[in-house]
């Protein structure tokens, strides 16, 4: 789980030196904590499948990634109408809800951390999640 | 940016087949504009998306 907030670091590190001005970089950080998000939950529908997390840890694991992607959504739009129409008021509130998303993130990845989940369970190449019709 | 930082990098895509990384990077290039930022509405799918079929 360590390695998930290394990815998240290093990239976030990497991708905002790339870039200088404020719309790039709250761009950037919401596709990392997107990417981090998406490999969290790969990992953690892996476990699941495999029987390393019960129904009950996995069902909190997904309560838990709701509070995220709520946070995630809510400065997705933020920073969407900061481009459309910025301004001082506009930005401000994309900062706050950037820090407030990444505070859901940690939840999150403290969450699988602490079920013992980590990057090193996800398969590679696994293809795009996809639930089975009339499958419980 | 130190070579230390890029080589972590370039060790978790490889040892760990990371795919995240190369998506990240290639969304990063270009303008903001409003539409990619809709877009990624799709990069955080509900969770129950990624259910896996019972074995």
């Amino acid at each position: 789980m360590k390695r998930f907030r290394t990815l998240f670091l290093v990239l976030s590190v990497l991708l905002l030196a790339a870039c200088s001005d404020f719309e790039n970089n709250a761009y950037n950080t919401l596709v990392i904590a997107g990417e981090t998000y998406d490999a969290t939950m790969s990992a953690l529908a892996d476990a699941h499948a495999g029987g390393t997390l019960d129904d009950a840890q996995y069902a909190k694991a997904k309560a838990v990634a709701r509070i995220y992607r709520g946070a995630f959504q809510s400065a997705r739009i933020a920073l969407e109408e900061y481009v459309a129409s910025p301004g001082d008021t506009q930005r401000d509130k994309v900062t706050r809800m950037l820090v407030a998303m990444t505070g859901r993130l940690s939840e999150l990845l403290d969450c699988a951390r602490g079920m013992g989940v980590g990057i090193h369970d996800l398969k590679t190449g696994q293809p795009a999640p996809v639930k089975e019709e009339g499958h419980v | 940016m130190s070579k230390e930082v890029l080589v972590t990098v370039l060790r978790l895509a490889l040892t760990h087949g990371v795919p995240a990384v190369l998506d990240a990077v290639e969304r990063c290039k270009g303008e903001v504009t409003v539409e990619k930022i809709r877009q990624l509405a799709d990069l955080v799918p509900d969770p129950d998306s990624y259910d896996r079929p019972e074995r």
